[in-house]
């Protein structure tokens, strides 16, 4: 295994030999470690000496099912902070076939060019001038690059968002049929390849390279039985296939946590308009698919095809936090709409959920009026136009506050919260507030833990064991991060002894022990590394804060505000 | 008697064929009857049951059944 190290004013392509003390290490354990190393925390995000590693998890590539996670990290012009942004599609796999551990993409190019970075199937790593690709969409880009360097590749890219070096910049990845609508959306990690010039990074498929698993035999052993925890589940065998992550809406919705029009309302009266349910019900009947393989070695298949109303594809996959952020966020009830968006998102390179946020805070402000759903598509799409104010929206939510001079901006460390109000889940206000990648419900999602119904035992609406609880949840999902595991296959933990299963696999791979307290100790080390960044960047206490509008403003139908006091919010990670 | 009208959420449905997400279905159950009957008439007791809602206000098995109310039945649920 090794680090290859891309410097992009010298194009220069090195190698490292994977050092010892990472053994075990992928995804966000290796992203955070080497910026934290390597990138002075003080610096300019989309300057030279920041640097964009890619790394896929430590079980991508392998038999483990649903390990297809691709971790991407720098620090972010959004938070200003540290980033980890991981993306699903084939890109993991096949760049762990062929060898290669971690990318380290850093300097600038002096002269403006643009490239292609190529991996092939022997794992030798090039750069190609990329300056006839430079403008192009994700489609269209996707579609050219096929042409040149055949479809046997996985793709990882940005659109015009990330040329334009935007802060809500996302970084696309393509999906097991060659499109690029996967998204590392969160941070503005787009906007950073942006600033390298970096146009896409291409890997080869079906490498043998993959680093060999020490114990096989008992590697396969345990990832038999995640995989069938994975399938025993009701939630992930039955329900994600038929109805994907928007089958959170109407839960979520009736538990009044459901930020509607920029969070004013905790629940969207046209919530069936745009619920799971309805969206199987419209893709159904227009012959798309509402069951769909997004990722390599998948076997729960929550993606989705949503087609318009001749049987043409729109998007692939519309999922829970998008028809949030482009739905009820934006009092939106036209799920054509929303896929239009999503694609939008998709083609031009943008974060679903913080533009959808930045819409929202627009009109809030009166730009328009909420639920003009075609304002808010000649609104993303002046983005790609390069607009004044496509410019404004593109950097997230923060700049659209403040060119409006309006403090309604649901932001944590300048990234969007997720489609879970943290007044009416207050574990969600724990972990917005605290995780060292701003507000990221993938940090830390412990709805479930808050909602009784759901197998909870906290209060929803109270402080009590909520810091303690997505403490815990933060240091198992930095873990999770790093193995590659979807969030959605979690339910392989619930095997009979299912951490200390997926600890087998960890020791059968790297030939070293490792057990749960491994798991629990390395979790922790990893937020350490991550706030030890951010501390060094000049983040203090006041970044660990939710925006006023959460602790003053009653959010309907509960009418509750966030209730955990500063204090508790700080002995989060008092390590 | 007393009519309800009941709404089934994930894949609770799949198991009534003239089920429309739209219109739910139109049960007619004893008075005096909690949602436990409910659950009980509608065979859905080997079910995995998450939240359910009576006139959008969550409620327990042993909520006593309005007339003419509207239930939301979920299943658990998990994200990320
Ligand atoms: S469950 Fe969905 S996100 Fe996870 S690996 Fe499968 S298709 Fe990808």
């Amino acid at each position: 295994m090794n680090i290859v190290r891309v410097d992009m004013n010298a194009r220069k392509i090195t190698r490292e030999i994977f050092e010892p003390a990472f053994t075990g290490m992928g995804g966000r354990g290796l992203t955070s470690f080497f910026i934290n190393r390597e990138v002075p925390p003080g610096c300019d995000p989309l300057g030279p000496d920041n640097k964009l590693v890619f790394a896929p998890g430590f079980f991508s590539g392998s038999t483990l099912v649903n390990t297809s996670r691709f971790s991407i990290g720098a620090k972010s012009p959004m938070t200003r902070g540290i980033k980890e942004s991981n993306v699903g599609g084939t890109v993991a796999a096949d760049m762990a076939r062929t060898g290669i551990s971690a990318i380290i993409v850093e300097g600038r190019p002096n002269n403006g060019q643009s490239f292609i970075l190529k991996v092939d199937q022997k794992g030798d790593v090039t750069l190609h001038d990329a300056d006839q690709y430079w403008g192009k969409r994700t489609y269209d880009l996707v579609a050219s690059i096929k042409e040149f360097y055949g479809n046997k590749i996985s793709i990882t890219c940005i659109g015009p968002a990330g040329e334009q070096q935007l802060s809500a910049a996302s970084i696309q990845a393509t999906d097991r049929d060659g499109r690029p609508c996967r998204a590392a959306g969160r941070g503005g990690l787009g906007a950073v390849m942006g600033s390298k010039g970096l146009k896409a990074l291409i890997i080869e498929k079906s490498a043998t390279n993959a680093e060999p698993i020490q114990d096989l035999e008992g590697f396969k052993a345990s990832a038999k039985i995640f995989a069938k925890a994975v399938m025993d589940d009701e939630f992930s065998a039955e329900i994600l296939p038929e109805l994907g992550s928007a089958v959170l809406v109407e839960p979520i919705n009736a538990a009044g946590a459901f930020p509607t029009r920029n969070a004013r309302e905790g629940q969207f009266e046209d919530a069936d308009k745009i619920s799971g349910e309805a969206l199987a019900q419209i893709i159904k009947s227009r012959g798309g698919k509402p069951n769909h393989k997004g990722c390599s070695g998948c076997i729960i298949n929550c993606s989705n095809e949503y087609v318009d109303e001749k049987g043409e594809f729109i998007t692939s996959s519309l999922e829970y936090e998008t028809i949030w952020s482009m739905g009820g966020m934006i009092g939106n009830n036209d799920l054509d709409s929303i896929a239009r968006l999503d694609r939008l998102c998709d083609d031009i390179g943008l974060d679903t959920m913080s533009t959808g946020v930045a819409v929202a805070v627009a009109m809030d402000a009166g730009y328009k009026e909420f639920g003009d759903a075609k304002a808010a598509i000649e609104m993303v799409e002046d983005v790609a136009r390069g607009t004044a104010f496509g410019k404004i929206l593109g950097h997230g939510p923060e700049m659209v506050g403040k060119h409006f001079n309006h403090d309604r901006v649901p932001v944590v460390k300048g990234q969007s919260i997720a489609a879970y109000d943290p007044r009416a889940i207050q574990g969600m206000a724990v972990t917005y507030s605290t995780s060292p990648m701003g507000a990221d419900h993938t940090a830390g999602w412990v709805v479930d833990s808050n909602l009784e119904a759901f197998g909870g035992t906290l209060d929803p609406f109270s402080a009590q064991g909520q810091v303690e609880n997505s403490r815990n949840t933060q240091i198992h999902m930095a873990m999770v991060d790093t193995v590659g595991i979807c969030d959605f296959a979690q339910t392989g933990f619930g095997a009979p002894d299912g951490l200390e299963n997926v600890c087998k696999m960890i020791a059968a791979k790297s030939g070293k022990p490792f057990c749960e307290a491994d798991w629990k100790s390395t979790g922790k080390m990893i937020i350490q590394t991550e706030l030890e960044f951010n501390k060094n960047a000049g983040f203090t206490k006041e970044q660990d804060r939710l925006p006023r509008m959460f602790y003053e403003e009653p959010l309907p139908p509960h009418n509750k505000v966030v209730v955990i006091q500063d204090d508790d919010m700080d002995s989060t990670f008092a390590f | 008697m007393l009519s309800v009208n009941v709404r089934l959420f994930g894949t609770l449905s799949r198991t009534f064929e003239d089920y429309h997400h739209s219109c739910g279905l139109d049960i007619a159950i004893a008075s005096r009857g909690d949602i436990h009957d409910l659950l009980v008439h509608l065979d859905l007791i080997g079910e995995s049951i998450g939240m359910v809602f009576m006139d959008d206000k969550q409620v327990n098995n042993t909520t006593k059944l309005n007339d003419n109310a509207r239930i939301k039945i979920f299943q658990p649920i998990f994200g990320g």
